[in-house]
């Protein structure tokens, strides 16, 4: 039987470790570790033998983290930032080319799928896309769009 | 192309072929002879291993005529455990999954010259006190260090007298496995589930040995909450009422904490502590639990572990008995425990993972007893007892004579590994 917390379901064999970092986006293993250390669950804790009280206290503890949608408008923000102010990364964000130093000539397909203004998280996709146009004449256009 | 789309198109009118069909039988629920029907659910899956283990073969295997093991049984013998030692070391989770018992109607044992040594320490133990006989068995892979410790074990359940507190695989207490909690009564973290398991081998092993002692003094053990009425115990009880008295999990530490120190203080009873995995405790100095702070929790800070430590390390003792322990290769590599048991001087540079000389200290004055492989006599008595039993290849029977089988099998085994020489055997490699 799943276990649902915070509106995702999990497998109730699944480690409670494991079920929160792979679902929450913005969820990292240290933030686990120190949720189920606050609330005493023991590390090989599966989903099944949570109570009702400690699936309330994990509810609780993720809710006062920057998770989920809340993460992906930072990591957005960040970058239209970087755009805005016209750095380096910023334009190569634009260009959705690799930000820090990779080579261009081959490869680089990672940047072309991710690097983008509106950049997607990775579990799940939330809201739409922006299209946004790569190579050099699509970084001049990207870069003209919010002014027009 | 026309007349060949004609051709197929026409249809066969003819009945000879319906009449010549055999009869239909039809298709219904049918069951297996047994009445039941077998499904394959997603938890009858098995890994190798696990299938082997439940799959009850022994009882296919031959009978085979063998002295049961008992004290003062001539070394290079092959013995057999007694009904009571068989029933009690299963219980204690004594016979691991690995070491091919199911193919044996019931299990063997070769008596070595390191049994002996563990038997005079068995009867040293029950005289003398438990700081005074500490022993940790050391070797390789597949050495029979687990298979010693089950001889040792068997040897103690034959005292009626004896109170035997059997830790399977010490691995679980350390590596968050179970669930834990802060008892403020007793100052340190208890592992209530582990203790269940615990308690209810320490009852099932010494039910007559506990049934024997009697509560020094009364006490007290609060209910889950304050409308549940607390369990007493009064001097009337006696240590096996308290082991299977059923307390609330919070409070199982101090069911525990009651049976150590009732233990600590009788004088009729000798007291063994036996661990296997030992090496995984004395790996590192924190366990993979942590505290409310997300801090890792020290193993001296566990209940369990702080209890084996202090009667490992002498600082508390029972007044006849002893502690056996046994290492395993599965367990982390660390220098703390040789160190400890005075086998290598660590180096002081020594990164802190790889050794912890206040774990070490504790384990000053355990005595190391390092297995040897097997002599080619061991070895000749193990194949004679294997051909008898039926489980060498017919092929490989009819092939050579059991003298050419046992030159080939020591040779194979690694001169006298007695984990390769029955793999050689079995798993036909």
């Amino acid at each position: 039987m799943a276990v649902t917390i915070m509106g995702k379901a999990f497998r109730a064999k699944e480690l409670v470790t494991v079920g929160l970092k792979s679902k929450f986006y913005g969820l990292a293993k240290d933030d686990v570790q120190r949720i189920c250390a606050k609330l005493g669950l023991y590390p090989m804790m599966r989903m099944h033998q949570l109570s009702e009280q400690q699936i309330l206290g994990i509810t609780k503890e993720l809710s006062e983290l920057t998770i989920e949608g809340d993460a992906r408008a930072v990591i957005r923000q960040n970058i239209a930032l970087k755009r805005a102010i016209g750095s380096y990364s910023g334009i190569r964000h634009a260009m959705g080319l690799p930000v820090r130093g990779q080579k261009t000539r081959t490869n680089a397909k990672t940047a072309r799928k991710l690097n983008r203004i509106e950049r997607r998280g990775y579990s799940t996709y939330a809201g739409a896309s922006i299209q946004q146009e790569t190579g050099v004449f699509g970084a001049f256009k990207n870069f003209l769009k919010p002014f027009f | 192309m026309l007349r060949a789309q004609f051709v197929r198109s026409v249809r066969p009118f003819s009945s000879s072929a319906t009449a010549l069909a055999p009869k239909a039988v039809a298709k219904g629920f049918k069951k297996d002879n047994d009445g039941k029907k077998q499904r394959k659910t997603t938890g009858s899956f098995r890994m190798f291993q696990d299938h082997v283990n439940a799959g009850q073969f022994n009882k296919k295997a031959p009978q085979l005529v063998l002295p049961a093991l008992e004290h003062h049984i001539e070394a290079n013998t092959v013995v057999t455990y007694t009904q009571l030692q068989k029933q009690r070391l299963s219980q204690v989770g004594a016979f691991k999954k690995d070491q091919f018992h199911e193919l044996f109607s019931s299990p063997i044992t070769l008596v070595r010259d390191e049994t002996k040594q563990i038997e005079a320490l068995v009867h040293n133990s029950f005289k003398t006190s438990s700081k005074e006989n500490r022993v940790c068995l050391l070797g390789e892979r597949g050495i029979g260090k687990s298979t010693l410790l089950a001889q040792a074990q068997a040897l103690i359940v034959e005292n009626p007298d004896a109170v035997m507190l059997p830790i399977s695989y010490g691995v679980k207490l350390v590596d968050g496995s179970n669930d834990y909690w802060f008892d403020a009564k007793l100052g340190t973290y208890v592992q209530p589930m582990y203790l269940k398991t615990l308690l209810d081998k320490i009852e099932y092993a010494n039910k007559q040995s506990l049934a024997k002692l009697k509560l020094s003094k009364e006490y007290t053990i609060e209910g889950a909450s304050k409308t549940r009425a607390a369990t007493k115990f009064s001097t009337e009880n006696t240590l096996l009422d308290l082991v299977k008295s059923k307390i609330d999990a919070r409070h199982r530490g101090q069911v525990l904490q009651i049976l150590i120190d009732e233990l600590l203080l009788q004088q009729s009873a000798p007291v063994f502590i036996t661990v296997d995995n030992f090496g995984s405790i004395i790996s590192s100095p924190n366990s993979a639990y942590r505290n409310v702070e997300n801090k890792p929790i020290a193993i001296e800070e566990l209940q369990l572990t702080k209890t084996l430590l202090d009667f490992i390390s002498g600082e508390k003792s029972f007044q006849k008995g002893g502690v056996i322990l046994a290492t395993s290769s599965d367990d982390k590599p660390t220098i703390t425990l040789k160190a400890g048991l005075g086998l290598v001087k660590p180096d002081p540079y020594t990164k802190k993972e790889l050794y912890d000389a206040t774990l070490a200290s504790r384990l000053a004055g355990v005595k190391p007893l390092e297995l040897a492989k097997l002599s080619k006599e061991n070895v000749t008595k193990l194949v004679e007892k294997y051909v008898e039993a039926q489980i060498f290849r017919k092929d490989e029977l009819e092939q050579n004579t059991v003298e050419q089988l046992i030159n080939q099998k020591y040779v194979i085994s690694g001169n006298g590994n007695p984990l390769e020489l029955i793999r050689s055997v079995a798993m036909h490699l």
